[in-house]
């Protein structure tokens, strides 16, 4: 675990992963896989993608066509529940579309986005707009940066959670101008207090009226503005093109794509993420390119990421669901991950979820292996129940322990867990819930 | 010799008694009903008379039979899940060497009951059967199951067999089972099994049916001489017992509840006993009843009763697709200013609050004494499925709903009442306008004889299709002395014609009726029908269901709304008694 930036190699660090002897592609390599770039696998799931390789895998993965019908089943879905204001249902239906969906690069995409542009239900209050932008997030998730900023940029429920629903030439809000640069293109440094001047005057006459955005052209300021070494009559749409031209704009999104797919136990150097910035450099900015490029990397599957992130509550729990083939209300199941610190869509606040160790602490630890304790024994389970669902993946008493520890954790636990563990495994309910909860107790569990 | 003589008279008498002292203890036979067995400390006692004819009952009746033919049903009973509750029933039958039917017909034949003693604590489900052997042997075999491992061999057995005054028991952890010769007594308490034991072989001159509150309490039920199961509870005892609980003080410091209920609360107070009764043939009938008497009412719940306890509720207006209405005698006006003697002080500052803000939107008239108490005694609230036009049309369709009264004086107030209804709308369209949610335009029209005042959702943009708000568009409406208050115009606009054209009526029979209530089964489902999908939609998020289950799990559910037809209460007080009478019907 004490390991260092520069052992990593920037050079090679984003060659494609080729299996060899001492790296081959196996049931740990595809599990590890479907962890980051989904919420984990079925051991079907896991299985399959172990014998059809990591290639045919991300195929797979990024074929987002394979979920007509469940877009269409969960677009009914989201409607009906954010007739009213509160968010709170649209979270729940949020998590089910986690859990459910046949495309899950997609959700951990939105979810990954949601975290970028973070904005609140209870500050919106208003869940039409709050699923509008899960929306966008979503259909924008694997395709080019720059037209996603431009719709998040009109977008209602954003500009009502930056407090920048009016911006008159007179006096130019420079809410949004500050968050373009800081939280979602450059970040801190890449900038200065002029630029946000003079961008918020790009942005006047943008505005929300009667809940829908709207382009004022009288309050517009016509004028001509200079920042980031550009001058010009621009508007919004320019700013945001001319931000995402910064040197430092690829490599922030190229950092921000690491952290949340390959680690978040290092701070990432410019020489690392450079090579991804490149790739969406060359690319327009395409955010499924650069991910395919980090998730078919030599690191992405080395021992540097494998293990190094720890799981997010949302994480923890659609993933537990999503390997046991199981389901639980999802109100329910919302408010505890409220407790746990990651409710969607309420994120705490415009910088989104910080993520990494700070999702563990003294209490939080507690409440973790609570949850998984509280799924276990009532959560709705395909297979009838526990046992059943362990006799249909053909886990038996004598191998139950291996099994668990192959498909369900990212490292490898302590001999002597092992041994205690091995000793609780029996065939019946109540025993497999007791050794599903003694494994969700596991900082092994807790890794992703 | 006269003292001899009495002397000799009395050890021969002593003499021919004693074999039959030794063979056959006093009572044993003589007791017709566990009553006269069950000690007087008896709190709550349920006798089915005939339950084998109430289970004929339940499986003849219609809509169980229309279950039973339904298909979902019959893959229920062939699926594998349900095989193991099958081959049991079947194993067991096998073992009894008759039906269970014909085993609950046999020994139960002298009745099913249930007590709760408050002596002991204890409760008590207790059976006459017809045929002491076969009692027997039903018995024998549930004890022997009861020790048969999944493997089907005898294993340990979970009870200890013991036996007292004649009577066999086995004690299981929580609870006993015990027979004498043709009762059988399945109870949480083995204290209790053995007092009851005691009062069967030696009888008991303390027992229930000696109580007066019982003997009352079964004259008292002479009505439900025809129903298949009787409850008689004695409130003196559940008052100690529960003598911390509000209920049982005669208070609640919930104000809905006390408008709704508080009549009921005078009556929980006082009342020696009540007595519930079921009957079940194509109807569903639930009564509780008890006795009343005018001493027992608050003095401060006037509101409730009215004066000399005849208040009656108003003839409901029902539109033609109501789905409830509940009418009732309320003088709200008395309620309001009762307050005070009504509730504690967190109560009545909320409502002192209340007062002063409604008063304020009533031009600073006094909001209990002028306006509420410009209405008459009695109010209706109707609840009826709503009406949507095409272009604002919410994806969750609620009923609309309306508040009836009568005005005392309609010509002095109603201009008042329509200030009030401007300065609300008002009031709520600077909220909606602020929040950024579309805002209500207001109209006044003239329809018939009636004076319509409503208020509509203005909407001009896509953003808001399907929205919750389209299911209001709050009206007033005057017609001669009555008073509408509604969350739809068009419910509003039915109401003002019904009250000229069909006022209805509410009748019962020399008896003024406090409170009534109908629910229509048809409209309900309806209403049901018209939210499926937000139904599945909701049913996907809380049961965590593909969209697949959920729908077969909602119309599952429509299919059971189908069965209600209608369910009518009433609630009946006068200067003896007061009768509570629940009616379900079901549909074909």
């Amino acid at each position: 675990m004490n390991r260092q930036l520069s052992e990593i190699d920037p050079q090679t660090a984003w060659q494609p992963y080729r299996p060899s002897a001492e790296n081959p592609w196996s049931t740990r390599l595809a599990a590890h896989l479907l962890r980051r770039a989904a919420f984990g696998g079925t051991i079907t799931e896991i299985s399959r993608a172990e014998s059809a390789g990591p290639s045919e895998t991300l195929d797979r993965l990024f074929d987002l066509e394979a979920a007509a019908d469940f877009e269409k089943e969960m677009a009914t879905a989201g409607r009906l529940v954010s007739s009213g204001a509160d968010s709170r249902a649209l979270s729940a239906w949020w998590l089910l579309r986690m859990v459910q969906t046949p495309v899950p690069l997609q959700e951990k995409m939105t979810l990954f986005w949601h975290g970028h542009f973070a904005t609140g239900g209870d500050k919106v209050n208003d869940s039409r707009a709050m699923l509008r932008q899960n929306n966008l997030l979503r259909d924008h998730c694997l395709t080019e940066f720059q037209p996603l900023v431009r719709e998040i940029s009109c977008d209602v429920a954003t500009l009502i959670y930056l407090d920048s629903e009016d911006n008159r030439k007179t006096r130019p809000n420079e809410n949004y101008a500050r968050e373009l640069m800081e939280l979602f293109c450059l970040g801190p440094g890449n900038y200065t207090e002029q630029d946000i001047k003079e961008i918020a005057r790009c942005f006047t006459g943008w505005e929300v009226r009667r809940g829908r955005f709207n382009f004022n052209p009288y309050q517009h300021d016509e004028g001509t503005k200079a920042f980031l070494g550009a001058s010009g009559d621009f508007d919004g749409n320019d700013a945001v093109g001319i931000v995402l031209e910064q040197p430092a704009a690829a490599r922030f999104i190229a950092r921000k794509l690491i952290r949340f797919f390959v680690f978040d136990d290092l701070e990432i150097s410019d020489e690392l993420a450079e090579p991804v910035a490149v790739r969406l450099r060359e690319t327009s900015f395409n955010i499924g390119s650069a991910l395919r490029m980090i998730l078919e990397s030599e690191l992405f599957f080395s021992e540097h990421a494998i293990g190094h992130k720890i799981k997010s509550p949302v994480e923890l729990a659609v993933g537990f669901l999503h390997f046991f083939n199981a389901t639980t209300n999802m109100q329910q199941l919302s408010d505890r991950l409220a407790g746990l610190g990651q409710l969607p869509l309420y994120p705490p606040n415009v910088k989104g979820w910080d993520g990494g160790k700070t999702w563990i602490n003294a209490s939080t630890v507690l409440a973790r292996a609570n949850l998984i304790n509280e799924l276990a024994n009532n959560a709705t389970f395909a297979d009838g129940s526990l046992s059943q669902w362990a006799s249909s993946n053909g886990m038996s008493e004598s191998d139950g322990v291996e099994m668990a520890e192959e498909f369900l954790l990212a490292t490898p636990m302590p001999e002597e867990t092992r041994r205690k563990i091995s000793g609780e495994l029996r065939s019946n309910d109540v025993q497999s819930a007791r050794l599903i909860a003694l494994v969700g107790a596991l900082p092994e569990f807790q890794l992703n | 010799m006269y003292q001899r003589l009495n002397l000799y008279s009395l050890l021969v008498v002593m003499l021919g008694l004693l074999p039959s002292l030794l063979a056959k203890p006093a009572g044993a036979q003589e007791s017709a009903s566990p009553a006269d067995f069950l000690p007087a400390t008896t709190a709550v006692y349920v006798a089915v008379a005939d339950p084998a004819a109430l289970i004929d009952s339940v499986e003849n009746h219609p809509v169980i039979q229309e279950i039973q033919a339904m298909p979902e049903y019959k893959d229920l009973i062939a699926s594998p899940d349900f095989a193991p509750a099958l081959i049991g029933l079947a194993f067991f039958e096998n073992q009894i060497g008759e039906s269970w039917r014909e085993a609950l017909a046999t020994n139960t034949g002298g009745g099913l009951y249930l007590a709760v003693d408050a002596g002991t604590g204890g409760a008590a489900v207790i059976g006459k059967s017809n045929d002491e052997a076969k009692l027997r042997r039903l018995l024998g075999t549930a004890l022997a199951l009861s020790s048969m491992g999944p493997d089907g061999q005898q294993g340990d057995k979970p009870y200890e067999v013991k036996e007292y005054r004649g009577a066999k028991a086995a004690s299981f952890d929580d609870f006993v089972v015990a027979r004498y010769e043709t009762w059988f007594v399945v109870t949480n308490k083995g204290e209790f099994a053995k007092l009851l034991v005691d009062n069967i072989i030696d009888g008991t001159d303390d027992s229930l049916a000696s109580q007066d509150w019982f003997g009352e309490a079964v004259e008292h039920s002479a009505s439900a001489e025809n129903a298949d199961a009787v409850a008689f509870i004695n409130l003196e005892t559940a008052r100690v017992l529960g003598e911390s609980e509000d209920i049982f003080r005669g208070r609640t410091d919930n104000p809905a509840i006390e408008l709704m209920f508080g009549g009921i609360l005078d009556t929980l107070k006082h009342a020696p006993y009540a007595v519930a009764s079921l009957e079940l043939e194509d109807d569903l009938g639930l009564s509780l009843s008890t006795p009343f008497e005018s001493d027992w009412a608050n003095e401060h719940r006037r509101f409730f009763y009215g004066s000399d306890l005849n208040g009656s509720a108003p003839a409901p207006l029902m539109p033609e697709n109501a789905v409830a209405s509940i009418t009732s005698y309320r003088d709200i006006a008395d309620w309001w200013l009762s307050k005070e003697d009504l509730y504690d002080e967190n109560v009545i500052a909320q409502l002192a609050q209340a007062d002063t803000q409604l008063s304020t939107i009533f031009s600073g008239m006094d909001f209990g004494q002028e306006v509420l108490g410009a209405l008459q005694p009695g109010v209706q609230i109707v609840v009826a499925e709503n009406t949507f036009s095409e272009d604002y049309s919410p994806d969750v369709k609620l009923p609309a709903f309306a508040m009836v009264g009568k005005l005392k004086d309609p010509g002095a107030i109603q201009p008042r009442l329509k200030i009030a209804f401007q300065s609300a709308i008002g009031v709520t369209n600077l909220q909606l306008g602020m929040q950024g949610q579309p805002q209500l335009a207001m109209d006044t029209e003239q329809v018939g004889s009636a004076k319509i005042s409503s208020a509509s959702y203005f909407v001009d943009g896509e953003d808001a299709e399907g929205l919750l708000l389209f299911n209001f568009s709050p009206s007033i409406a005057f017609q001669g002395e009555y008073f509408i208050l509604s969350s739809t115009r068009d419910l509003a606009v039915e109401l003002a014609w019904l009250a000229v054209n069909d006022p209805g009526s509410l009748e019962e029979a020399g008896r003024s009726i406090n409170t009534s209530m109908q629910i229509d089964g048809g409209t309900l489902e309806q209403i049901l029908i018209d939210n499926r999908e937000s139904l599945i939609a909701n049913n996907m998020i809380e049961e965590g269901n593909t969209r697949a289950a959920a729908e077969e799990q909602i119309d599952a559910l429509l299919v059971f709304a189908a069965f209600l037809k209608e369910t009518k209460l009433d609630y009946i007080v006068d200067e003896s008694r007061m009768d509570l009478d629940v009616t379900v019907r079901f549909g074909d």
